[in-house]
């Protein structure tokens, strides 16, 4: 198992560089020049190509990916902001706390509210408890996230004045930006623990566990949830992903300083160093939040386990022979 | 004996979904002593595991509705008690095992656990004592009491069916019912599981209904054999009486579809019988054999059939019984 953890560590490095290559070389694709964002439409020929020189622009691709790699790799450095010129990793490692905690508050809530909902549905399939709360998951996962995040801003700050519509400072400006990352993932946790639920519901085991004589309420937890969260978890890794992809919306509409607020800030005026370091910095979270979930799903289905297991000792017995 | 072990009259069981209504259990009445081994005999969809089923009251409801009947359990109207005196006798006083061991054991639970989960469910909690006791099961099943930690996976096809009726077991019940305890198994584990069992429930003064199509599981097995088709029983008997007097078409057409042996036979075909089981959403008026009845005449065809005594305790519904 710790062998299994750590070769997942050791595989997150080539992905990590994939990473790195894939976003510069978007990024050297697409339109817009980060010099022309700076200097503005009224510049002289020779100032925008002095500009273009100091920064290094006017090298071929290659080079350019070379010289990124060694010094995000070599000199641990993700550079600097071409506009502001403040450092990236600076400016990164002060937004991250907020989106880390936006993204994992909002898990949270989704995982607290979007589970029991999905039992209570499952377990009282055809009634007001089923088809209301899947009604209304229906709508969460069709809805848009950020037509969401704008109707609760005229719902509870323009017509009802009660939270703040944007910025940041108490708990009242992390409301709706939570309501509206966890919107969606509770709509999603209900959906996939309902319909677990029933299937697992539906099996022998479970008729077995009552033929023990055993209570319901028991049949329900120590049965049949801990079977039906199999299929949850590996969810859960991608329902996270969304929820920090959506952060970088989340973050827009309710001007959250953010890594999301960040990078789009930056992709739209083609600071280079900005977009490559946020865009890696959120792959290495999501890398992460993968080999996490990957590792609960072992701790969880012996099967899964085993799995490992068995590979580890075929291997050991191909080294011993 | 002035109480009986267990009775059960009159059984109706419906399935009612949105589209069909399916007669699975059309009156069904049979008495069990203490000790003693029923076999219900019936091809697949007979009703068999509905009977069983509602015997430990675990229908799936909705969509199962048990529309009528009663059944008694050592004096005890089973339909009467509440669902909290239910739970005390599932698993204690009367257990089941499952068809398909390969489905009926919780896949992210140690078998050891799944055992001793059912003793402490019974003995006031005791986890010590619910440890221990599934220990002993294991090993009374053959199972190495190492092997306590493993999981279903790690186990072949026949131990997880020894798991289970270690499980059915654990708790010394009165009444076993065993739902085709050997149909998911290949021939010589059904052997041993069969000799297991007969071991066990010898021991312990078991009563068990055996479910079962196998009649050669049957004649190993049984004191008592009902027939079941379309959820009725239509014939009953002792072991003898059934094996060496069959009456019914339908218990005919069940030796007649099994292998002969001998080589005196007319000819060396097998006499499969004709058609297919009735549909339980739309079933035949009259006797519900009549259309697959070789010997069915007008008044098979409408009206209620009169269940016959052929000889003591064995009875018969067919208006033509002891005839052919």
């Amino acid at each position: 198992m710790i062998r299994y953890a750590f070769k997942r560590i050791l595989m997150l490095i080539p992905v990590i560089i994939g990473v790195t290559i894939l976003i510069f070389t978007l990024m050297y694709l697409v339109p817009g020049d980060p010099v022309a964002s700076i200097l503005g439409s009224d510049a002289e020929p020779w100032e925008y190509e002095q500009l273009r020189e100091a920064m290094g622009l006017n090298k071929p691709y290659i080079v350019r990916l070379f010289n990124y790699i060694v010094q995000v790799y070599v000199h641990l450095d993700l550079g600097q902001s071409y506009l502001s010129g403040v450092s990236v990793s600076t400016e990164i490692f002060g937004r991250l706390p907020r989106t880390l905690m936006l993204g994992f508050i909002s898990t949270f809530v989704s995982l607290i509210i979007g589970i029991p909902l999905g039992i209570n549905a499952a377990v009282h399939q055809g009634t007001v408890h089923d088809w209301l709360p899947l009604s209304v998951a229906l709508l969460g996962v069709s809805m848009p996230g950020f037509w969401f995040a704008l109707m609760l801003v005229v719902l509870f700050s323009i017509k009802l004045g009660w939270l703040p519509a944007y910025g940041m400072g108490g708990i009242q400006y992390w409301i709706l930006p939570i309501m509206s990352g966890a919107f969606h993932g509770i709509a999603m946790n209900a959906r996939q623990t309902r319909a677990s639920m029933l299937e697992v519901l539906g099996q022998d085991y479970i008729v077995m566990a009552r033929s023990k004589g055993m209570p319901e309420r028991d049949v329900i937890f120590k049965h049949a949830l801990p079977n039906a969260m199999i299929p949850l978890i590996t969810l859960m890794g991608g329902i996270l992903a969304n929820i920090f992809g959506g952060g970088m919306l989340t973050e827009t509409i309710f001007s959250i300083p953010g890594v999301g607020y960040y990078m789009v800030k930056a992709v739209n005026q083609r600071d280079y160093p900005a977009v490559q370091g946020s865009v890696l910095m959120l792959s290495i979270v999501f890398s992460i939040v993968m080999l996490l979930t990957d590792l609960v799903m072992a701790a969880v289905d012996p099967r899964v386990k085993a799995q490992f297991a068995s590979r580890a000792a075929k291997k050991k017995k191909e080294a011993d022979a | 004996m002035s109480e009986k072990f267990l009775s059960v009259k009159d059984l109706n069981d419906h399935y009612i979904t949105s589209e069909a209504d399916v007669w699975a259990v059309n009156g069904v009445s049979f008495d069990l002593e203490r000790g003693k081994t029923l076999g219900l005999v019936g091809e697949t969809g007979a009703g068999k595991t509905t009977i069983a089923r509602s015997i430990l009251k675990i229908l799936p409801n909705p969509p199962a509705k048990v529309l009528g009947g009663s059944v008694e359990f050592e004096g005890k109207s089973i339909y009467e008690v509440s669902e909290a005196e239910m739970q005390k006798i599932r698993g204690d006083k009367i257990t089941m095992i499952f068809q398909d061991p390969m489905t009926a054991l919780n896949p992210v639970m140690t078998v050891g656990e799944q055992i001793a989960e059912v003793v402490a469910l019974h003995n006031g909690g005791n986890k010590e004592d619910a440890k221990n006791r599934a220990v002993e099961m294991l090993e009374t099943v053959g199972i190495p009491a190492e092997r306590y930690v493993e999981y279903p996976h790690q186990f072949s096809g026949g131990m997880k069916q020894r798991v289970v009726i270690a499980i059915a077991l654990a708790c010394n019940p009165d009444l076993l019912l065993a739902d085709e305890p050997t149909t998911a198994l290949d021939v010589t584990i059904q052997a041993q599981v069969l000799d297991l069992m007969r071991e066990l429930n010898r021991k312990n003064d078991t009563s068990m209904i055996l479910i079962t199509h196998d009649l050669g599981v049957v004649a190993e097995m049984c004191d008592d054999v009902a027939i079941v088709y379309a959820g009725q029983i239509i014939e009953k008997g002792s072991l003898e009486q059934i094996f060496d007097h069959p009456s019914h078409p339908y218990t005919n057409g069940l030796f007649g579809a099994l292998p002969s042996m001998k080589d005196d036979e007319d000819d060396d075909r097998l006499h499969p019988i004709a058609g297919m089981p009735p549909d339980p959403t739309n079933l035949p008026t009259g006797c519900y054999f009549h259309p697959r009845c070789p010997y069915a005449t007008e008044e098979c065809k409408n009206g209620p059939v009169p269940v016959k005594e052929l000889a003591p305790g064995h009875t018969c519904m067919c208006h033509k019984a002891g005839e052919v």
